[in-house]
Protein backbone atom coordinates (compact mmCIF):
# COMPACT_ATOMS: atom_id res chain seq x y z
CA UNK A 1 0.00 0.00 0.00
CA UNK A 2 1.22 3.47 -0.67
CA UNK A 3 2.17 4.91 2.78
CA UNK A 4 0.23 8.38 3.37
CA UNK A 5 2.18 10.60 3.88
CA UNK A 6 1.90 13.82 6.11
CA UNK A 7 0.52 17.50 4.61
CA UNK A 8 3.47 18.88 5.59
CA UNK A 9 6.02 16.17 2.85
CA UNK A 10 3.52 16.17 0.66
CA UNK A 11 4.58 19.56 -0.51
CA UNK A 12 7.55 19.38 -0.19
CA UNK A 13 7.65 16.45 -2.11
CA UNK A 14 5.62 18.60 -4.89
CA UNK A 15 8.80 20.98 -5.03
CA UNK A 16 6.37 23.59 -3.19
CA UNK A 17 9.21 25.35 -1.08
CA UNK A 18 10.15 28.39 -2.14
CA UNK A 19 13.65 29.83 -0.92
CA UNK A 20 13.81 33.59 0.49
CA UNK A 21 15.62 34.68 -2.28
CA UNK A 22 13.59 33.59 -5.07
CA UNK A 23 10.83 35.56 -3.29
CA UNK A 24 12.86 38.32 -2.26
CA UNK A 25 14.23 38.52 -6.62
CA UNK A 26 10.78 38.06 -7.63
CA UNK A 27 9.64 41.27 -5.48
CA UNK A 28 12.60 43.15 -6.93
CA UNK A 29 10.92 42.84 -10.31
CA UNK A 30 8.15 44.25 -9.12
CA UNK A 31 8.83 48.14 -8.79
CA UNK A 32 7.29 50.15 -6.03
CA UNK A 33 7.38 49.06 -2.49
CA UNK A 34 5.69 45.64 -1.65
CA UNK A 35 3.54 45.78 1.63
CA UNK A 36 4.20 42.19 2.08
CA UNK A 37 6.75 39.87 4.17
CA UNK A 38 8.37 37.27 2.76
CA UNK A 39 6.71 34.73 5.32
CA UNK A 40 3.51 36.18 4.47
CA UNK A 41 4.52 35.63 0.64
CA UNK A 42 4.97 32.17 1.10
CA UNK A 43 2.12 30.99 3.34
CA UNK A 44 0.34 33.00 0.30
CA UNK A 45 1.99 31.23 -2.18
CA UNK A 46 1.71 28.03 -0.45
CA UNK A 47 -2.22 27.89 -0.52
CA UNK A 48 -2.80 29.42 -3.43
CA UNK A 49 -0.89 26.68 -5.41
CA UNK A 50 -3.04 24.16 -2.52
CA UNK A 51 -5.94 25.71 -4.21
CA UNK A 52 -5.18 25.55 -7.45
CA UNK A 53 -3.74 21.92 -7.49
CA UNK A 54 -7.31 20.76 -5.97
CA UNK A 55 -9.33 22.78 -8.97
CA UNK A 56 -7.20 21.11 -11.58
CA UNK A 57 -6.46 18.13 -10.55
CA UNK A 58 -8.96 17.24 -7.41
CA UNK A 59 -11.52 15.03 -8.93
CA UNK A 60 -9.16 13.04 -10.73
CA UNK A 61 -8.91 9.43 -8.69
CA UNK A 62 -7.11 6.02 -10.10
CA UNK A 63 -10.36 4.23 -10.05
CA UNK A 64 -11.35 6.74 -13.17
CA UNK A 65 -8.05 6.41 -14.90
CA UNK A 66 -7.29 2.82 -14.64
CA UNK A 67 -7.86 0.04 -17.30
CA UNK A 68 -10.50 -2.87 -16.55
CA UNK A 69 -7.36 -5.47 -17.85
CA UNK A 70 -7.92 -8.92 -17.07
CA UNK A 71 -5.28 -10.00 -14.69
CA UNK A 72 -3.38 -13.54 -14.67
CA UNK A 73 -3.69 -15.80 -11.67
CA UNK A 74 -0.72 -16.71 -10.13
CA UNK A 75 -0.95 -20.57 -11.18
CA UNK A 76 -1.16 -19.91 -14.78
CA UNK A 77 1.31 -21.74 -16.82
CA UNK A 78 3.91 -18.75 -18.01
CA UNK A 79 3.62 -19.40 -22.07
CA UNK A 80 -0.42 -18.54 -21.54
CA UNK A 81 0.57 -15.55 -19.64
CA UNK A 82 2.44 -14.90 -22.29
CA UNK A 83 -0.45 -15.37 -24.96
CA UNK A 84 -2.88 -12.88 -22.48
CA UNK A 85 0.11 -10.13 -22.65
CA UNK A 86 0.20 -10.21 -26.27
CA UNK A 87 -3.09 -9.65 -26.52
CA UNK A 88 -3.42 -7.13 -23.52
CA UNK A 89 -2.51 -3.48 -24.37
CA UNK A 90 -0.16 -3.22 -21.00
CA UNK A 91 3.83 -4.11 -20.73
CA UNK A 92 2.90 -5.80 -17.63
CA UNK A 93 -0.20 -7.63 -15.71
CA UNK A 94 -1.40 -7.87 -12.43
CA UNK A 95 -1.40 -10.98 -10.84
CA UNK A 96 -3.80 -12.25 -8.11
CA UNK A 97 -4.56 -15.04 -6.19
CA UNK A 98 -8.33 -15.40 -6.06
CA UNK A 99 -8.97 -11.64 -6.91
CA UNK A 100 -5.99 -10.31 -4.29
CA UNK A 101 -2.88 -8.41 -5.69
CA UNK A 102 0.04 -10.56 -5.29
CA UNK A 103 2.32 -9.55 -7.38
CA UNK A 104 2.98 -8.15 -11.21
CA UNK A 105 3.96 -10.04 -14.31
CA UNK A 106 6.03 -7.63 -16.80
CA UNK A 107 8.01 -8.24 -19.47
CA UNK A 108 11.43 -7.29 -17.51
CA UNK A 109 10.17 -10.62 -15.87
CA UNK A 110 9.75 -13.05 -18.56
CA UNK A 111 13.38 -11.77 -19.87
CA UNK A 112 14.87 -12.67 -16.34
CA UNK A 113 13.76 -16.02 -16.51
CA UNK A 114 15.07 -15.99 -19.87
CA UNK A 115 18.29 -15.49 -18.60
CA UNK A 116 18.84 -12.34 -19.75
CA UNK A 117 18.59 -8.62 -18.83
CA UNK A 118 17.36 -6.79 -22.00
CA UNK A 119 15.51 -7.27 -25.51
CA UNK A 120 18.64 -6.69 -27.14
CA UNK A 121 20.27 -9.56 -25.45
CA UNK A 122 17.03 -11.88 -26.07
CA UNK A 123 17.46 -11.30 -29.84
CA UNK A 124 21.14 -12.34 -29.76
CA UNK A 125 20.20 -15.08 -28.03
CA UNK A 126 17.54 -16.27 -30.48
CA UNK A 127 19.96 -15.54 -33.01
CA UNK A 128 23.01 -17.36 -31.81
CA UNK A 129 20.33 -20.31 -30.89
CA UNK A 130 21.20 -20.19 -27.11
CA UNK A 131 17.95 -18.99 -25.62
CA UNK A 132 15.31 -21.62 -25.57
CA UNK A 133 11.79 -20.30 -25.00
CA UNK A 134 8.90 -23.19 -25.31
CA UNK A 135 10.68 -25.06 -22.14
CA UNK A 136 11.07 -22.66 -19.84
CA UNK A 137 7.74 -20.92 -20.47
CA UNK A 138 5.57 -24.17 -20.10
CA UNK A 139 7.17 -25.63 -17.11
CA UNK A 140 6.79 -22.57 -15.28
CA UNK A 141 4.15 -20.65 -13.44
CA UNK A 142 3.50 -16.91 -13.39
CA UNK A 143 4.13 -16.90 -9.63
CA UNK A 144 7.52 -17.95 -10.02
CA UNK A 145 8.38 -15.24 -12.84
CA UNK A 146 6.42 -11.96 -11.47
CA UNK A 147 7.41 -9.55 -9.10
CA UNK A 148 6.27 -9.37 -5.75
CA UNK A 149 5.29 -7.89 -3.50
CA UNK A 150 3.51 -5.38 -6.17
CA UNK A 151 3.28 -1.45 -5.55
CA UNK A 152 -0.15 -1.45 -5.46
CA UNK A 153 -2.55 2.25 -5.43
CA UNK A 154 -5.60 2.54 -3.62
CA UNK A 155 -8.84 3.16 -6.15
CA UNK A 156 -9.47 6.63 -4.41
CA UNK A 157 -5.92 8.08 -4.64
CA UNK A 158 -6.10 11.62 -5.64
CA UNK A 159 -3.40 13.27 -8.19
CA UNK A 160 -0.88 13.71 -5.52
CA UNK A 161 -0.66 10.24 -4.28
CA UNK A 162 -0.53 8.92 -7.62
CA UNK A 163 2.24 11.24 -8.45
CA UNK A 164 4.19 10.20 -5.28
CA UNK A 165 3.63 6.30 -6.26
CA UNK A 166 5.11 6.83 -9.57
CA UNK A 167 7.78 9.07 -8.90
CA UNK A 168 9.36 6.16 -6.07
CA UNK A 169 8.38 3.20 -8.07
CA UNK A 170 10.03 2.35 -11.79
CA UNK A 171 7.15 1.31 -12.95
CA UNK A 172 4.92 1.43 -15.84
CA UNK A 173 2.05 0.17 -14.48
CA UNK A 174 0.29 -0.04 -10.88
CA UNK A 175 -2.48 -2.11 -9.88
CA UNK A 176 -5.79 -0.53 -8.26
CA UNK A 177 -6.97 -1.98 -5.40
CA UNK A 178 -9.99 -1.54 -3.19
CA UNK A 179 -10.01 -1.03 0.67
CA UNK A 180 -9.66 -5.13 1.03
CA UNK A 181 -6.63 -5.00 -1.59
CA UNK A 182 -8.74 -6.93 -4.14
CA UNK A 183 -7.88 -6.09 -7.77
CA UNK A 184 -10.36 -3.54 -9.22
CA UNK A 185 -7.81 -2.55 -12.70
CA UNK A 186 -4.61 -1.54 -13.83
CA UNK A 187 -3.16 2.35 -13.92
CA UNK A 188 -0.99 3.10 -16.34
CA UNK A 189 1.76 5.58 -16.36
CA UNK A 190 0.95 7.04 -19.59
CA UNK A 191 -2.44 7.10 -19.12
CA UNK A 192 -1.91 9.07 -15.74
CA UNK A 193 0.38 11.49 -17.47
CA UNK A 194 -1.82 12.10 -20.53
CA UNK A 195 -4.47 13.44 -17.72
CA UNK A 196 -2.26 15.99 -16.60
CA UNK A 197 -1.99 17.35 -20.14
CA UNK A 198 -3.90 19.94 -22.17
CA UNK A 199 -5.96 22.45 -21.14
CA UNK A 200 -5.93 21.36 -17.45
CA UNK A 201 -2.51 23.00 -17.00
CA UNK B 1 -0.39 26.79 23.30
CA UNK B 2 2.25 26.94 26.31
CA UNK B 3 4.47 29.35 27.12
CA UNK B 4 7.22 28.44 25.35
CA UNK B 5 4.97 28.27 22.38
CA UNK B 6 3.85 32.40 22.96
CA UNK B 7 7.19 33.62 23.37
CA UNK B 8 8.92 32.01 20.42
CA UNK B 9 6.17 33.60 18.39
CA UNK B 10 8.38 37.24 19.19
CA UNK B 11 11.33 35.80 17.55
CA UNK B 12 9.51 36.58 14.11
CA UNK B 13 9.60 34.31 11.35
CA UNK B 14 10.35 35.94 8.34
CA UNK B 15 14.35 36.57 7.25
CA UNK B 16 14.24 39.98 5.67
CA UNK B 17 11.35 42.28 4.74
CA UNK B 18 11.00 43.75 1.50
CA UNK B 19 14.05 45.21 -0.55
CA UNK B 20 14.93 48.35 -0.88
CA UNK B 21 13.18 50.20 -3.61
CA UNK B 22 14.67 51.87 -6.64
CA UNK B 23 16.02 55.91 -6.44
CA UNK B 24 13.26 56.83 -9.38
CA UNK B 25 10.59 55.23 -6.22
CA UNK B 26 12.07 56.96 -4.05
CA UNK B 27 12.00 60.35 -5.93
CA UNK B 28 8.57 59.80 -6.67
CA UNK B 29 7.72 59.12 -3.27
CA UNK B 30 9.32 62.39 -2.38
CA UNK B 31 7.82 64.78 -5.07
CA UNK B 32 3.90 62.78 -4.57
CA UNK B 33 4.01 63.64 -0.89
CA UNK B 34 5.88 66.85 -1.27
CA UNK B 35 2.91 68.02 -3.84
CA UNK B 36 -0.12 66.50 -2.22
CA UNK B 37 0.64 67.65 1.26
CA UNK B 38 1.61 70.81 -0.17
CA UNK B 39 -1.44 70.81 -1.66
CA UNK B 40 -3.31 70.57 1.03
CA UNK B 41 -1.60 73.35 3.47
CA UNK B 42 -2.05 75.70 0.07
CA UNK B 43 -5.56 75.13 0.04
CA UNK B 44 -5.90 75.43 3.66
CA UNK B 45 -4.44 78.79 3.63
CA UNK B 46 -6.12 79.97 0.32
CA UNK B 47 -9.69 79.43 2.31
CA UNK B 48 -8.18 81.14 5.36
CA UNK B 49 -10.55 81.96 8.25
CA UNK B 50 -12.51 79.87 9.30
CA UNK B 51 -10.64 76.88 8.10
CA UNK B 52 -7.53 78.49 9.01
CA UNK B 53 -4.77 76.13 11.32
CA UNK B 54 -7.99 72.65 11.10
CA UNK B 55 -7.25 71.85 7.29
CA UNK B 56 -4.19 69.98 7.80
CA UNK B 57 -3.95 67.32 10.42
CA UNK B 58 -1.32 65.32 11.55
CA UNK B 59 -2.46 62.16 10.18
CA UNK B 60 -2.49 63.58 6.44
CA UNK B 61 1.39 63.25 6.94
CA UNK B 62 1.03 58.93 7.60
CA UNK B 63 -1.32 58.85 4.64
CA UNK B 64 0.89 60.67 2.46
CA UNK B 65 3.70 57.91 3.17
CA UNK B 66 0.55 55.03 1.86
CA UNK B 67 -0.44 56.64 -1.24
CA UNK B 68 2.80 58.16 -2.35
CA UNK B 69 5.23 55.50 -0.39
CA UNK B 70 3.46 52.14 -0.53
CA UNK B 71 1.13 52.70 -3.51
CA UNK B 72 0.08 49.31 -3.92
CA UNK B 73 -0.32 48.68 -0.78
CA UNK B 74 -4.40 47.49 -0.23
CA UNK B 75 -4.15 50.10 2.43
CA UNK B 76 -3.51 53.39 0.39
CA UNK B 77 -6.26 52.55 -2.07
CA UNK B 78 -8.88 55.10 -2.51
CA UNK B 79 -11.60 53.35 -0.66
CA UNK B 80 -9.14 53.13 2.40
CA UNK B 81 -7.77 56.46 2.05
CA UNK B 82 -11.63 58.02 2.21
CA UNK B 83 -13.27 55.63 4.09
CA UNK B 84 -10.77 55.30 6.86
CA UNK B 85 -10.33 58.97 7.43
CA UNK B 86 -14.14 59.40 7.27
CA UNK B 87 -15.27 56.48 9.28
CA UNK B 88 -12.94 57.66 11.85
CA UNK B 89 -13.10 61.07 11.98
CA UNK B 90 -17.09 60.33 12.95
CA UNK B 91 -16.16 58.01 15.71
CA UNK B 92 -13.57 60.43 17.05
CA UNK B 93 -16.01 63.21 17.12
CA UNK B 94 -18.47 60.77 19.10
CA UNK B 95 -15.98 60.00 21.15
CA UNK B 96 -15.07 63.76 21.75
CA UNK B 97 -18.53 64.92 22.20
CA UNK B 98 -20.31 62.07 24.72
CA UNK B 99 -17.31 60.77 26.48
CA UNK B 100 -15.23 63.46 26.18
CA UNK B 101 -14.67 64.37 30.00
CA UNK B 102 -13.00 60.83 30.42
CA UNK B 103 -10.23 61.82 28.28
CA UNK B 104 -8.44 58.50 28.58
CA UNK B 105 -11.28 56.64 27.62
CA UNK B 106 -12.52 59.18 24.65
CA UNK B 107 -9.22 58.61 23.49
CA UNK B 108 -9.09 54.40 23.58
CA UNK B 109 -12.39 53.73 22.86
CA UNK B 110 -12.06 56.76 19.57
CA UNK B 111 -9.18 54.85 18.27
CA UNK B 112 -9.95 50.70 18.95
CA UNK B 113 -13.27 51.79 17.14
CA UNK B 114 -12.01 53.46 14.37
CA UNK B 115 -9.97 50.03 13.63
CA UNK B 116 -12.73 47.98 14.20
CA UNK B 117 -15.07 50.03 12.16
CA UNK B 118 -12.53 50.31 9.60
CA UNK B 119 -11.89 46.50 9.62
CA UNK B 120 -15.81 45.84 9.27
CA UNK B 121 -16.25 47.99 6.51
CA UNK B 122 -12.85 47.05 4.79
CA UNK B 123 -11.43 50.79 5.04
CA UNK B 124 -8.74 49.72 7.10
CA UNK B 125 -6.00 52.90 6.69
CA UNK B 126 -4.08 52.96 9.83
CA UNK B 127 -3.87 57.00 9.74
CA UNK B 128 -7.66 56.81 10.46
CA UNK B 129 -6.40 56.03 14.04
CA UNK B 130 -4.56 59.05 14.42
CA UNK B 131 -7.76 61.11 12.82
CA UNK B 132 -9.91 59.80 15.48
CA UNK B 133 -7.38 60.59 18.13
CA UNK B 134 -7.16 63.67 16.80
CA UNK B 135 -10.90 64.76 17.07
CA UNK B 136 -10.75 64.01 20.59
CA UNK B 137 -7.37 65.00 21.66
CA UNK B 138 -7.96 68.37 19.80
CA UNK B 139 -6.97 71.50 19.39
CA UNK B 140 -9.60 74.19 20.46
CA UNK B 141 -10.12 74.84 16.94
CA UNK B 142 -10.94 71.24 16.04
CA UNK B 143 -13.12 70.45 19.17
CA UNK B 144 -15.38 73.77 17.90
CA UNK B 145 -15.74 72.08 14.72
CA UNK B 146 -17.60 69.72 16.05
CA UNK B 147 -19.43 67.22 13.44
CA UNK B 148 -18.13 69.60 10.77
CA UNK B 149 -14.47 67.73 11.32
CA UNK B 150 -15.69 64.86 9.42
CA UNK B 151 -16.29 67.07 5.91
CA UNK B 152 -13.50 69.24 6.59
CA UNK B 153 -10.91 68.30 7.29
CA UNK B 154 -11.53 64.56 6.93
CA UNK B 155 -13.34 63.97 3.72
CA UNK B 156 -11.31 66.96 2.34
CA UNK B 157 -7.81 66.68 3.00
CA UNK B 158 -8.06 63.09 1.68
CA UNK B 159 -9.98 64.06 -1.47
CA UNK B 160 -6.90 66.38 -2.23
CA UNK B 161 -4.58 63.97 -1.67
CA UNK B 162 -6.24 61.30 -3.84
CA UNK B 163 -6.25 63.87 -7.01
CA UNK B 164 -2.48 64.72 -5.97
CA UNK B 165 -2.00 60.62 -5.94
CA UNK B 166 -3.77 59.88 -9.15
CA UNK B 167 -2.11 62.66 -10.84
CA UNK B 168 1.69 62.31 -9.69
CA UNK B 169 1.92 58.21 -9.51
CA UNK B 170 0.76 57.40 -12.73
CA UNK B 171 3.50 59.89 -14.86
CA UNK B 172 6.37 57.01 -14.24
CA UNK B 173 5.77 54.21 -16.76
CA UNK B 174 6.92 51.56 -13.59
CA UNK B 175 4.48 53.04 -11.36
CA UNK B 176 0.32 52.71 -11.64
CA UNK B 177 -2.85 53.69 -9.17
CA UNK B 178 -5.09 52.82 -7.74
CA UNK B 179 -4.87 48.99 -7.61
CA UNK B 180 -8.87 49.14 -7.41
CA UNK B 181 -11.30 52.15 -6.41
CA UNK B 182 -13.47 50.17 -4.19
Amino acid sequence: MIPENSKQSEHSAAGLSLSEEDILDAMRHIPGYLDITTADFRMLYELAYRHAQERLFGNIQASQLMRRLAPLPQELPLDQAVLRMAESEAKGLAVVEGTRVVGMLTETDLLRQLGVNRFAQLLQGLLENKVQIGPCCRRVQVAEAMTSPARVIPQDAGFEAMLRAFRSHGGRSMPVVDARGNYLGLLLRKDFLSSCQGERL
Amino acid sequence: MNLRQYFSKMRGVAQSGPPRVSLSEVFWSWTGAFCGIGAVAWIGALIGDPLDQVMMIGSFGASAVLVYGAIRSPLAQPRNLLGGHMISALVGVLCWKFIGEIPWLAQALAVSTAIALMHLTKTLHPPGGATALIAVIGSEKIHALGFFYILVPATLGPLILLLVALLVNNIPASRRYPELWF
